[in-house]
């Protein structure tokens, strides 16, 4: 029986989290998570689209609760390595290496785990809570949003991440329609006309979400750092986790507004849809260290730098939530990929998810908390060891990350040219890489395309084709200035967050 | 090389590169939107076409400045005209500058070989499945790139033999066997 309230929907996660079975299962997650969250290529995204396949035979709400758990793992795992070796695991922790490396080269690594280790399980409860206040708010929100107001919405999500992500906003917005262009491959949804199948069978059915996520995440890092030739580090037998640890965690406390602040940017750059972490994260860093009367101490190992970036880093998943659950919009690459995992289950995020299966939210609620906590506690405890795994030469690792893709690109729908399919979007994100196009863009197309797409389609019907519709709410009103702005800021100014990656 | 030299070929492979992918994205989309207005139905070409007629023009202003058509010839040729130091400026459309795959030849041959093993491996892949392919591409991969047998030879079985435990016994998942179901 679904839940009424969130509460209730609480009530049966916490059920379902006392089992032991399920309860063992959220901490080999968590430890997954923390281990890929080390070894670049494997963090976020790639991680999630490794781990879907293992989650097929899994009860959907044990699903969502392991890759919930991933997630909250591979934050950390990645700001180990940004502390320890100067090299982020994953985008998002890229902030963190400018105060926690400095940190560890004064023998106060200890003290960087500890404030990273506390502000990010802190700041991952920030964002939570903020989602859960926002639900009652949400679930009102969601009556206002029509077809009109969701095409608009999804263009607005689409422009604004071809802006912020890395490289330059042309890039950025081919990168978007090219993902627009390929959702709209195969059998239409409203015509039942073949489009673009190339004379394929298997292309009838389109471009699915994972073998694309997979192979422009997962092969093309894969080629890249083979090209690369990188060891993650060469230092790691020098490592050694000096300073104290409750000093870095007393240190959340002492700066407890720089934590805070830093986490509600999180959360709001999180409910941004296609923004992501690593915005969030170089935005609370140069906040404080701006606001700081003291700023020339920052980059020289300050612990609010490290406070500042883990805090919005983990906060900004429980903002990215509020898009992805409410409307099934994602907030990030990692979301999109949740959203993936969700359509697999037979779950459909957005307003029929938050009025009729609102115990998976509470699923996904209570695993980001557990894992936040479970993260935290195994990532102090294990720290050394989890760094060793960034000695692993990248021969043994990408080829066994490549089959693991391919495998789960197959596994989707047991078809074997979801493998080619994978293969071409590896080789499309290697050059994407390489001419240094964003590749975020292009799977939130691909998400967004038959969102965008058909809530176009669906408009125009409701309006018997008069295109007034997509101006005649306060809400679309709205959706269209942002859309308008959101094109045309960026050509008046030439701030962008990417310029700081 | 010096340097300067460097990063200005560097950045001459790095034009070729984005011109000759620009070209083609241009070319396919040409022929998308063409294949699209043949269909009938306005709900069936509309979208395609309101978002593949600004892509073109999209596409048009990054290959020129990808190419930089003051000087076409440079998109033939390894000759860069004016001053090499100008080529290591940061481009005029804000990008960085950060370690680049093109800037060094043994990188690019490096991504070419892996590129080739994985049409290798989605050749077999098709006709003999996932239990053979596995081990011999992780074996055969590993020791191309490495050169030590025993390492290969141990991380390949060990690897094949744990994917075989997880997925296929414990996680009772199906896997392909390939055209001619080995």
């Amino acid at each position: 029986m679904p839940a009424a309230t969130i509460f209730e929907a609480f009530g049966i996660a916490i059920t379902t989290l006392s089992h032991p079975y399920v309860l063992l299962t959220i901490v080999l997650a968590t430890i997954l998570g923390l281990f890929m969250g080390v070894i670049p290529g494997l963090g976020g995204p790639t991680a999630l689209a490794l781990l879907i396949p293992l989650t097929f035979n899994m009860d959907s709400r044990i699903a969502l609760m392991v890759l919930a758990a991933a997630t909250g793992g591979t934050a950390f795992g990645g700001s180990l390595t940004a502390i320890l070796i100067n090299t982020p695991g994953t985008a998002p922790n890229a902030a963190t290496l400018l105060d926690g490396y400095p940190m560890t080269k004064q023998g106060r690594a200890g003290e960087a785990i500890g404030a990273s280790a506390i502000a990010s399980a802190m700041g991952a409860i920030f964002g939570i809570v903020i989602l859960i206040l926002s639900m009652p708010i949400l679930l009102q929100a969601i009556l206002w949003f029509g077809p009109a107001e969701i095409f608009l919405l999804g263009l607005w999500g689409l422009s604004i991440v071809s802006i912020v992500v890395k490289g330059n906003v042309t890039k950025g917005l081919i990168s978007a329609a090219l993902g627009l262009l390929f959702a709209m491959h195969g059998i239409s949804g409203i015509t039942a006309q073949m489009r673009w199948t190339y004379g394929l069978t298997f292309m009838q059915d389109g471009v699915k979400l994972i073998p694309p996520i997979v192979g422009l995440f997962a092969v093309a890092e894969m080629i890249d750092l083979m090209a690369k030739n990188t060891t993650i580090s060469n230092e790691t037998d020098n490592v050694e986790i000096e300073g104290k640890v409750l000093d870095g965690v007393r240190s959340v406390f002492i700066h407890k507004w720089i934590f805070l602040r830093s986490a509600l940017i999180g959360t709001l750059v999180g409910i941004i849809p296609g923004v992501g972490g690593t915005a969030a994260n170089y935005i609370a860093y140069f906040t404080t260290s701006q606001s700081a009367s003291d700023s020339e101490n920052f980059g020289k190992g300050d612990i609010r730098g490290v406070i500042s970036s883990e805090a919005s880093n983990d906060a900004k998943d429980g903002g990215s939530l509020i898009p992805t659950l409410g409307f099934g919009i994602p907030g990030s690459a990692t979301t999109a990929i949740l959203l993936g995992a969700f359509v697999l289950h037979g779950i459909t995020p957005g307003p029929v998810l938050m009025q009729e299966n609102l115990d998976i939210v509470g699923v996904i609620i209570v695993a980001l908390v557990v894992a936040n906590i479970l993260t935290s506690l195994i990532g102090l405890m294990l720290t050394k060891r989890i760094v060793t795994l960034t000695n692993i030469d990248i021969v043994y690792v990408a080829p066994v990350v490549i089959i693991l893709s391919l495998f789960g690109s197959f596994a989707v729908q047991n078809n074997v040219f979801n493998i080619f399919i994978t293969l071409f979007f590896g080789l499309l994100g290697f050059l994407m890489i390489t001419i240094k196009m964003a590749r975020v863009p292009m799977i939130l197309g691909i998400v967004l395309g038959p969102i965008v797409e058909n809530n176009f389609w669906r408009a125009l019907q409701l309006s018997s084709g008069d295109p007034v519709i997509f101006v005649s709410s306060p809400v679309s009103i709205v959706l269209l200035f942002l859309l308008v702005a959101s094109l045309i800021v960026p050509k008046l100014d030439r701030f962008s967050p990417g310029e700081y990656q | 090389m010096s340097d300067t030299a460097e990063a200005g070929e560097s950045r001459s492979r790095e034009r070729r590169l984005s011109g000759l992918l620009y070209v083609t994205l241009f070319t396919w989309i040409v022929i998308l939107l063409w294949q699209a207005l043949q269909w009938g139905n306005p709900e069936d070409w509309l979208f395609p076409v309101i978002v593949g007629v600004p892509l073109l023009g999209l596409i048009a202003i990054q290959f020129i400045r990808a190419v930089r058509l003051r000087h076409p010839e440079s998109l033939f040729s390894n000759r860069e005209h004016g001053d090499a130091s100008t080529l290591s400026a940061e481009a005029p459309d804000g990008d960085e500058q950060p370690k680049s795959v093109l800037r060094d030849p043994d990188a690019w041959d490096r991504a070419l070989m892996t590129i080739g093993w994985l049409v290798v491996l989605s050749v077999l892949l098709y006709y003999v499945g996932f239990v053979i392919t596995t081990p011999l591409f992780l074996i055969l991969f590993i020791y191309s790139f490495s050169r030590d047998p025993s390492r290969s030879v141990l991380v390949g079985t060990g690897t094949s033999i744990a994917m075989y435990l997880i997925f296929i016994e414990i996680l009772d998942m199906v896997i392909w066997r390939g055209v001619w179901h080995i």
